[in-house]
């Protein structure tokens, strides 16, 4: 019977009991798939150290889409009950736009940002483009009667890593935020006004690089 | 996040489960297309697998991850390796052509055209070090490449060293001789009946050696720790006695015929 993945792997790290041991070794000794497979897993260090022509993004999203949040699994009745439900508040929700519209027509904002939020020009420390070779703290410019202010890291993709709200203007890292050398992050401010309005600052980039504490 | 936390919220359906499919195929992505091409040579082709690799690890509810938390012994630390294992698995069964294929040992493949020719014709076809240089019609006029020499740097590089390092050249002062040429596209055949026999003389913890470094390529310091053959040297001294008994086995076979 052939290794199992997992026996591999504990073999590579010396992790099998002594019987296990020496049975795999017999089993490697004539099986030259297992030991093929071995051997490729063994190169894991290797495969991270090398280039390889990046990930078409189209790919990427393909491979995302293959998961999807899951719908609900009711009966086909109350699946016509939601989905006559999402039409009719879809139809609402487009009466109410388009008079919004008709209404405020001078005033025009983002189609993508609720009127509470407005981009503001803040002063962030690191800059956009900046490397950062320590944990340093982050800072940014207050904005007059602002209660709070939040802050969010993202990876370079835009998942979202961190984020905190604070009074102060400034803020150091928790130990459990950890940079990869190398990599690049995004990072932004948002000041918390007493009206509900939310000023957003640009998006910062800045790339880890080792070199001090981390 | 930890895989391990990542392949719970994997695990626990919904919104969290997008989320994290999304953040394990950001962490892993590259790793899949570097596995992937080992077994693919074209771009398209390795893209495609891509996706189909994906599918495989999510399908049937995330069924073949689920399998790593159940594996006993294995760490959170452990799960990389084991995905490379697991992925691996997954691209082969996707290039099902390139099973079942007899392989040339990858050392003997990373040697340079004229040492390879040496080792061919000493090991698997028993000529005398003296009939391979006058074949190879190497030192002529009292230059080119002594076969003693070259043979010396064949075992020292096959059973010390990790070729990978080493860049093949090709002896600038040999004239072309087709007879010593060795294309590269093309693999070298092997004289599977005579590799069988060898190995079936050999004990198995040599036969294992033999594979380790011969076939797949892996340096006699890695063997050593993986095995835990102790003290290290003990791999060279089972490797060079090996390379012995096949050369002893093609006398023998070819006194009999």
């Amino acid at each position: 019977m052939h290794l199992t993945d997992a026996d591999i792997v504990l073999l590579l790290r010396g992790g099998l009991g002594r019987k296990r041991f020496q049975s795999a070794k017999n089993h490697l000794a004539d099986c030259t798939e297992c030991t093929e497979r071995l051997a490729f897993v063994d190169r894991l260090p290797d495969f991270l150290r090398e280039e390889t022509p990046p990930l078409k993004s189209s790919l990427f999203e393909k491979a995302e889409d293959l998961v999807r949040p899951k719908r609900s699994n009711g009966s086909w009745l109350s699946n016509i009950l939601v989905r006559g439900r999402v039409v009719v508040a879809g139809l609402a929700a487009v009466v109410v736009v388009v008079g919004v519209l008709l209404l405020t027509q001078e005033e025009r904002t983002s189609r993508f940002r609720a009127d509470t939020e407005s981009q503001v020009s803040l002063m962030l420390m690191p800059l956009d483009g900046a490397r950062v070779e320590s944990r340093s703290s982050f800072y940014w410019s207050s904005v007059a009667d602002a209660y709070a202010y939040r802050v969010e890291i993202f990876h370079a993709k835009g998942l979202s890593l961190w984020n905190t709200t604070l009074t102060d203007t400034s803020v150091s890292l928790p130990a459990t935020v950890v940079f990869e050398p190398g990599s690049s992050y995004l990072w932004r401010v948002e000041a918390l006004m007493p009206d509900t309005r939310i000023y957003r600052s640009e998006i910062q980039k800045f790339t880890y690089v080792q070199g001090g504490p981390r | 996040m930890e895989d391990r936390e990542l392949l719970d919220q994997l695990f626990s359906g919904g919104d969290a489960s997008a989320s994290a499919w999304r953040a394990f195929l950001q962490k892993y992505s590259n790793l899949f297309l570097k596995i992937i091409w080992q077994f693919e040579k074209d771009r398209d082709e390795v893209m495609e697998k891509y996706v189909s690799v994906c599918s495989r690890l999510m399908g049937n509810d995330f069924a073949v991850l689920r399998k790593f938390p159940k594996e006993l012994g294995l760490k959170s630390s452990d799960f990389p390796s084991w995905l490379v294992a697991v992925v691996r698995n997954i691209s082969v069964d996707l290039h099902r052509h390139s099973q079942g294929r007899r392989r040339y040992p990858k050392a003997l493949l990373r040697l340079d055209p004229i040492d390879r020719k040496i080792f061919d014709l000493y090991y698997w076809q028993g000529y005398s070090l003296e009939e391979i240089g006058h074949q190879l019609d190497l030192r002529k006029n009292g230059k080119g490449t002594d076969v003693n020499e070259s043979f010396a740097r064949i075992l020292r590089m096959l059973t010390r060293y990790a070729p990978r390092e080493r860049k093949a050249t090709f002896p600038t002062s040999v004239p072309f001789n087709e007879n010593m040429f060795v294309p590269d596209e093309e693999e070298p055949r092997v004289d599977v009946a005579l590799f069988d026999k060898w190995l079936e003389g050999l004990p198995a913890e040599h036969r294992l050696v033999v594979r380790m470094r011969f076939w797949e390529d892996m340096s006699a310091v890695r063997i050593a720790r993986i095995l835990k053959i102790v003290p290290q040297h003990r791999v060279y001294a089972i490797l060079q006695k090996s390379l012995q008994k096949l050369r002893t086995h093609v006398e023998r076979n070819m006194a009999s015929n």
